[in-house]
């Protein structure tokens, strides 16, 4: 017999006032040790947990967990009917990377993957991206584009402007966009987006659009993290995490027809709203060379226009990273 | 670079159908062309007095027609010689992560399908396959190097 961890705190969500190792023992047809050691991997993980002696295990808050069924019952109609595949996995080494892998062999045009645990999540130039147990959001999107890779520049500020209308759905306002694609609250990183490409470079290709979001994050966590990071639920509203997906997905669904017919103009106004560096002292950096100055906005393709003293240079690519200035960091 | 790299180099060249060969490492470049017939002229050349950013421009304006020159002897005559091409206008990364080493090296076998590089532009990454199986004999493009769309980034025979 196994335990699975999901059916695990299945039964611990089911005794709130706690159950004893022996009858999780039994009721697993397992060990009362094999018992402990999966307890303490979800401890590990992050699960609220509390082990005593003769009052067994308790869960001291309930953890929201994700659902298959749940999410595809609060899609609108219209986007439940052509995702053809959701899958929420235990753990998985990326969400991103499971679609990227099923595509080859596979004609649906979208599906969409979550995964309670990444242990190969993955940021920017390969950083480690944090998702402590039901505190945070990992979510990807499969689609396939017509046009070629070279048409989808500006996608991932289009996802962008796709969550945070979704957020704005669910009540939570104040939810910025720091170019090229890390949404912020209060000066604060609130979560990250991660586009990866694959297919016919020229022809028909698919895009995995690849979110994170802090839900509920401890600060312990939190401090560990090295930058500072904010949460949905100290923006003062906690969503449960099935009605957070359906909505990142409704919208991003959307997002995604509008960005194939017509690219990213039709973002780009709304990008300007939600643009967290606009005005904003920024430092560009390109190997070793660092330049600074004000952003003053994007362009209508999605590109970084940024002025100092010499004139205005727009910022495209990921050899440049952008701060904000020491000094003027909130 | 060694004289046995070098020299690994030339093997390589004579072994292909290329005309020329150019490799980057760092700050130093070598090329290697089959003209004037019967010899190999090597030249290295250290590029180490040059500003950073001239660096990173200057090579690949060498870089693109030795490839032009390249790529109708390889795609037309032989199935080997295969030029992989830019398909967006980006960052090029040789590894996943900075950590990392390269996806792959000069002289390495690569299968059709497995991953040579990557290109990021605005957050969005494009893992460059090979298209064909083979052997890296060039890799025209450094890591950290800006990319126009259609720019030669490997050879593989």
């Amino acid at each position: 017999m196994s335990v699975h961890p999901r059916a695990l705190l299945g039964q611990l969500a089911a005794h709130p006032e706690g159950i004893a190792g022996s009858m999780l023992a039994s009721h697993f047809g397992v060990s009362r040790a094999a018992i402990w050691k999966h307890v303490e991997q979800l401890r590990a993980f992050g699960a609220p947990i509390d082990a005593r002696a003769g009052r067994g295990y308790r869960l001291l808050a309930p953890l929201d967990l994700l659902d298959a069924s749940a999410i595809r019952a609060a899609l609108p109609q219209r986007v439940a009917a052509r995702l053809d595949d959701l899958d929420v996995h235990w753990q998985i080494d990326s969400t991103n990377s499971a679609l990227l892998a099923a595509a080859a062999g596979t004609r649906a045009p979208l599906a969409a993957c979550l995964a309670e645990l990444q242990s190969g999540g993955r940021g920017r130039h390969g950083r480690i991206w944090h998702t402590p147990l039901g505190g945070g959001l990992a979510l990807s999107l499969r689609r396939r584009f017509d046009a070629g890779m070279a048409a989808l520049g500006g996608l991932s500020l289009a996802t962008g402007v796709a969550v945070v209308e979704a957020l704005i759905d669910l009540g939570i306002a104040g939810v910025g966009l720091k170019w090229p694609n890390d949404l912020v609250a209060d000066g604060r990183k609130l979560g990250g987006i991660l586009i990866e490409l694959g297919g016919d470079a020229l022809g028909p290709c698919h895009a995995v659009v690849g979110i994170g979001l802090n839900v509920r994050i401890a600060r312990h966590v939190a401090d560990a993290i090295g930058q500072p990071v904010v949460d949905l639920a100290s923006l003062g509203v906690a969503p449960a995490r099935n009605a957070l997906a359906a909505a990142v997905l409704a919208r991003l669904v959307d997002a995604l027809d509008t960005f194939q017919a017509s690219g990213f103009a039709a973002f780009a106004e709304r990008f300007a709203r939600l643009d967290a560096l606009r005005g904003r002292r920024v430092l560009v950096t390109r190997g070793t060379l660092v330049r600074e100055g004000d952003a003053v906005g994007i362009d209508e393709r999605g590109i970084l226009r940024v002025r100092d003293g010499e004139g205005e240079f727009l910022v495209d690519s990921g050899e440049v990273s952008v701060r904000l200035a020491p000094g003027r960091a909130s | 670079m060694d004289l046995r790299k070098i020299k690994k180099l030339i093997d390589l060249l004579e072994e292909s159908n290329l005309a020329e060969l150019e490799i980057k490492e760092g700050e130093e470049i070598v090329r290697l062309s089959r003209y004037p017939k019967g010899a190999a002229p090597v030249y290295a050349a250290p590029a180490a007095v040059m500003p950073q950013q001239v660096q990173a421009e200057a090579p690949r304006a060498v870089a693109a027609p030795a490839v032009a020159e390249a790529a109708p002897a390889a795609g037309k005559d032989v199935p080997e010689g295969h030029t992989v091409r830019s398909p967006m206008v980006g960052t090029f990364y040789a590894s996943p992560n900075p950590e990392a080493p390269a996806f792959v090296k000069v002289g390495q076998a690569v299968k059709a399908g497995d991953t040579l590089g990557i290109i990021e532009a605005m957050k969005m990454f494009n893992q460059i396959e090979a298209e064909v199986s083979g052997t890296v004999l060039a890799i025209l493009v450094q890591s950290g190097q800006p990319l126009e769309y259609d720019e030669p980034m490997f050879v593989i025979g």
